[in-house]
């Protein structure tokens, strides 16, 4: 039997889930999620530590771990990769990606139709992100990017053509404005349907979508070294972006930059 | 922080899983015996850096990556940046160290981290690391402050070094006075109730447009010039606690640039670096040499990046060395931020049974007690 452990902090949200693999069927083997605001480096690793007892697994039973690479809170998205590397590292284990947005996206993997996932990016911006769902699955048809909540309202009433269900915790501050933009093909998702849990995370990490993917992670654990993952921020930091409108074009820091240096 | 006094399994009452019982009695009982080997973190600021230290004392790696060019076109540290360069680094930094001293982490007894003070975001990156790698690997994890790093480095190059001691760490993040009437007890006597002296060095390098990092800088062209020429501020000189304020002195010395300008007269910048610092220094010497006093002890040691200055260890040295003091200062690697000070600081906190349990928290403004 093989077990992953997979978890995503970069809301005010922490969620853990830990699956089994036995040959081709994976199953969820316990999985929790809690509300952590500006304390999820205090609650994630307890949390972690609490769901592999209560599974009866040691930490060295764990054959790779996945971890919510974002876009979300940049402290929040460090702290998930930072403690994940820390885990994968002393464990030397493959350590694979997952979308935070998609983690939300796949708690409507029994829905049929459009879920536009809204992740709250701060400064009065959203990570809009469409994804088809249905039959089990969920794919993501988006890039992550940053985007104004009118823009990206405008955007979607634009091109969207069917019944959309929205998510995410963007929706705190800009369901209203989504409302009264996309009028009746926007459905507002029930709120404790907005954030990931145990078992969405599993979901996104299978969803090999995020690189390195945690099925290419098993399948080639040398794929996939812990030093090499970084958080997705879709956003330069606050310094290059003035130094940027100041001067225009400047050179790049070098530092991870927007999409943390994957495709 | 949990606090444990070496004792017999059994009266820990249970409190803990008996695996990290385990673990932290044997770290312990190596670090009584000068045996234990301690791979230790430090995130605090620009520096991504990891040290394996065996008794607290042999240094068997000290990896610094620094990251001093991203930052310098900013002209200081930008935290964002910062935290990103961490998040990038760490795991290489880490398997450096260990390579570096030939050890994986079978080979370890403990894992220590800085906890703070520092800037918040960098200081999460190592924390969280830290405390993955201690639920991965069974080791127990140890909690360090980052002054008391600076500190117990003067122990690593002076192993003479005695308690009590005055210890005074001048950074760019920090000014502390600290008494120190064991190693593991501080008593912070005063800081900076503004800028570090660092950062001073930092803001007037940057009116002057010397660049980033300063204090170099500064201290370089201070050499060719006068330092009574003119007579900037000595801000708390006089007063009776241990506080100390430079936001004062720096802008002293934004108006006078500014006066001089204004009045279409050129600014000898040898004189004016030179006056800066020597009223940087007269502060910083005369609080040292009324603690050493007070506190009636023989040795003081000088510690964070700005030790790297010359005038300010003479002047210091000569100073104390009148009242019978004598310092030390380590050599420079160990002055500015590095993780084998952490690891000879956390060599004390094991000693002390003082551990950090999964649950524990960075912070930006950790008290050194
Ligand atoms: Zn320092």
């Amino acid at each position: 039997m093989t077990y992953v452990l997979a978890f995503d902090a970069a809301t005010e949200h922490v969620a853990i889930g830990l699956a089994s693999i036995d040959g081709g069927r994976r199953s969820l083997v316990a999985g929790v999620d809690f509300s952590a605001p500006r304390a999820a480096l205090g609650r994630l690793l307890p949390g972690v530590q609490a769901l592999l007892a209560g599974a009866g697994l040691a930490p060295s039973d764990l054959s790779a771990v996945a971890v919510g690479r974002g876009p979300g809170s940049f402290t929040g998205v460090r702290i998930a990769v930072a403690t994940a590397k820390g885990l994968a590292h002393g464990l030397g284990v493959p350590l694979a990606g997952l979308g935070t947005l998609d983690a939300v996206a796949w708690r409507f993997r029994d829905t049929t139709g459009l879920v536009g996932v809204l992740g709250d990016a701060m400064r009065g911006e959203v990570y809009p992100c469409l994804f088809r769902c249905g039959e089990g699955a969920c794919e993501r048809l988006d890039e992550y990017r940053v985007s104004k909540p009118a823009a990206a309202a405008e955007a979607w009433a634009a091109t969207l053509d069917e019944p959309t269900m929205l998510a995410g915790n963007g929706l705190l501050k800009y369901a209203e404005l989504f409302h009264a933009t996309l009028g009746r093909r926007a459905t507002i998702a029930p709120e404790e349907l907005w954030t990931p849990t145990g078992a969405s995370v599993i979901d996104a990490a299978f969803a090999e979508r995020d690189l390195p993917s945690l099925p290419g992670a098993l399948a080639d654990p040398r794929s996939a070294p812990p030093g090499l993952l970084l958080p997705v921020y879709t956003r330069l930091s606050d310094a290059e972006e003035a130094e940027s409108r100041r001067v225009g074009d400047v050179p790049s820091t070098g530092v991870a930059g927007p999409d943390g240096g994957a495709r | 922080m949990t606090h444990i006094r070496p004792m017999l399994p059994g009266d820990l009452g249970g409190v803990l899983e008996i695996g990290a019982d385990v673990a932290r009695l044997n770290a312990i009982a190596a670090a009584a015996d000068g045996t234990d080997v301690i791979l230790a973190i430090e995130t605090s600021c620009d520096e991504t850096a990891a040290s394996v230290m065996r008794g607290g004392r042999e240094m068997l790696s000290n990896v610094v990556a620094t990251q001093v060019d991203f930052h310098a076109r900013f002209g200081g540290v930008v935290p964002e940046i910062a935290s990103r360069k961490h998040t990038e680094a760490i795991v290489g930094v880490v398997d450096e160290a260990l390579s570096q001293a030939d050890v994986g982490f079978g080979g370890l007894d403990a894992i220590a981290v800085t906890q703070g003070p520092g800037l918040i975001g960098a200081l999460v990156v190592g924390v969280a690391y830290a405390k993955g790698l201690s639920l991965a690997t069974g080791l127990p994890l140890v909690g360090v402050n980052h002054l008391e790093g600076h500190i117990l480095a003067s122990r690593l190059s002076d192993p003479e070094l005695a308690t009590p001691l005055i210890a005074l760490v001048v950074s760019g993040g920090h000014t502390s006075l600290v008494h120190v009437p064991g190693w593991g007890e501080y008593h912070t006597l005063g800081s900076t109730l503004d800028d570090a002296a660092g950062e001073a060095f930092d803001k007037v390098a940057k009116l002057l447009g010397l660049g980033y990092p300063g204090g170099p800088a500064i201290s370089r062209l201070a050499e060719q010039g006068d330092s009574a020429a003119i007579p900037f501020p000595r801000a708390m000189l006089h007063s009776r606690d241990y506080d100390f304020s430079l936001s004062g002195l720096k802008t002293a010395v934004l108006t006078y640039v500014r006066r001089e300008q204004a009045a279409g007269r050129e600014i000898d910048v040898p004189d004016l670096a030179a006056s800066f610092q020597a009223a940087l220094i007269d502060v910083q010497v005369a609080k040292a040499v009324r603690a050493a006093e007070e506190y009636g002890v023989r040795d003081f040691c000088l510690g964070g990046g700005v030790a790297a200055n010359t005038a300010l260890r003479e002047a210091l040295r000569a100073a104390l060395c009148a009242h019978g003091v004598r310092l030390s200062v380590p050599p420079l690697a160990l002055c500015t931020d590095n993780a084998a000070m952490i690891a000879a600081a956390a060599h004390v906190r094991l000693l002390r049974g003082e551990f950090l349990g999964l649950e524990a928290e960075a912070s930006a403004s950790l008290p050194l007690r």
